[in-house]
This record gives C-alpha cells, structure tokens and sequence, in this order.
C-alpha cells in the first residue's frame, strides 16, 4: 500500500489542486481517494491501468466537492453565460462578419510552447473561468479524458461537453490574444 | 448551389468539430471553401489549434511533486488507518 501511495500520490495531487484550486481541500481529496479505492478494490478490473482507475476515483472525489460548495454552479443553468465571459467571446455583424477582428498574435506555436512563464499563464487564464467552463478545460485538455468520459463525470450531456469546451477555448484564445498582441507591440 | 457559409457559422457551429475532424463532407467542403476567400477565420481558426496545443503544454508543463512528498504520504496512511 506504501508503494502503491508512493506511486500515484503526486500526479493525483496535482489533477486534485486543478480542480480543487486549494492545497489543503485537494490533500483531503487524496486521502478520500485512497480511502475509495481501498474499500472499491474489488470492484478493480485488471484491465484498467490502476493509474487511471485511481485518477477516476480522485475526479469523482473533487467534482463531490465543487458540487457541495457551489451548488449554484452546477444547475440546469450552468450553459448561461455570463457578462464577463460574454466580453471575451467574438461578436458578429447582421451578415454574419465577426465585428472587428484584432491583430493577432504571430508568434510560432513551438516558441510560445516553450516559455514556462507563459504555460503559467495559461493555467491562471484557465483558473479563472466560470467553473462550468474550467472543469470541462481541465478535464478535457489537461486530463485528456474523452468527450464521453468527461460527459459521464459531469453527469451533463455530450454536446454540453463539446459547447462548454468550444466556449472556454474561444474565451481562452481572446485572452492569450489579448496577452500576445500587447506582448509582441512591445 | 449552397449558400455561402457565413464567418458566424464557420465559427459558432461548425469550427470546433471541424479541428476533431468531424464534419460530414458536404460541410467540410463549404468550410474549406469560405477559408479559401476568408483571412480572418484561416486567423481564427489557426489561433484557436495554437490555444488547443498551449492548453495541453500548459498542462505537461505543470511541475510534479514527485515523489510524492514524505508528510503527504504519512497523511494518506493515517486516514486509511482510522
Ligand atoms: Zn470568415
């Protein structure tokens, strides 16, 4: 059992602090996750690698909690959006032309891929958005779990999956877009 | 002959299924065709693929505590044996 916590404790730790954004709540969340899977063990199937077998189970632990502490968030109407998302979205003429695009960013990919500072501030813009939004992200981007998977813990459909997911990469892009243009004018 | 698809559509409706590769053709051809005459979606949805990517480096960026830290390990135990 030492081994198999020595094993698997860091990489839960950091997807429970993803979805948690709190050290302490997301160390109780390990230690719920261990105590699930102890009791779930014989519900173990050996053709499930047990790394993803645990991560399931730590997942479930955090969405438990995000539920508990902001019910509100996790209503029917957790697809409405709000103003300030609404801001970062693109806007579009009559005839359907997007109003204004702006300059973009140039940048090559591989190049901003590489700077740790700016991964950083990936992570923050993903933290901050509406939590419907950042825990289809963190699941589906960072997790790399299926659209069906993330679906099947979310406990909403597939297609709110693939709306919410489109919405916060779009909200994601105006940021970095934001962040790069200045970035690049210098 | 189809309508033109309109940048709205190419963005709000078809673009996130188009970079999962899963537009029926007919569809995909007129995406493909608005493309073709438009440079600020070919900019869109270029952005958009470099967001997808940033999102997944940010993510293999994440430092690990690896190993696992000594007193998160002692925690764990304690809890299982309560
Ligand atoms: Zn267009």
């Amino acid at each position: 059992m030492v081994d198999l916590i020595r094993t698997h404790a860091a990489p839960l730790r950091r997807t429970c602090r993803r979805l948690l954004r709190d050290d302490v709540d997301a160390d109780d969340a390990i230690q719920e996750t261990f105590l699930n899977a102890l009791r779930g063990l014989s519900s173990f199937r050996g053709d499930a690698r047990l790394s993803t077998w645990l991560h399931r189970i730590a997942i479930n632990v955090c969405l438990a909690r995000l539920r508990r502490a902001r019910p509100q968030a996790w209503t029917m109407d957790a697809d409405h959006e709000d103003d300030a998302l609404a801001s970062l979205l693109p806007r579009y003429h009559h005839d359907g032309h997007r109003i204004g695009p702006l300059p973009t960013w140039s940048t090559p990919l591989d190049e901003l891929a590489q700077r740790r500072e700016l991964c950083e501030r990936v992570r923050r813009m993903v933290e901050s958005l509406p939590e419907p939004h950042r825990t289809v992200i963190v699941l589906r981007d960072f997790e790399e779990l299926s659209t069906e998977e993330t679906a099947e813990l979310l406990g909403v459909r597939v297609n709110a999956v693939k709306t919410r997911l489109h919405r916060a990469r779009q909200v994601l892009r105006t940021m970095l877009e934001h962040e790069l243009h200045r970035e690049e004018l210098g | 002959m189809t309508q033109r698809m309109t940048c709205r559509e190419l963005i709000e409706d078809f673009l996130a299924a188009y970079v999962d590769d899963e537009l029926l053709p007919e569809i995909r051809d007129r995406f493909d065709e608005h493309l073709g005459q438009c440079p600020a979606c070919v900019s869109y949805l270029e952005t958009y693929r470099q967001t997808m990517a940033l999102a997944r480096a940010a993510s293999h960026a994440e430092p690990l505590d690896d190993p696992a830290p000594p007193p998160l390990v002692e925690a764990i135990l304690a809890a299982l044996q309560k």
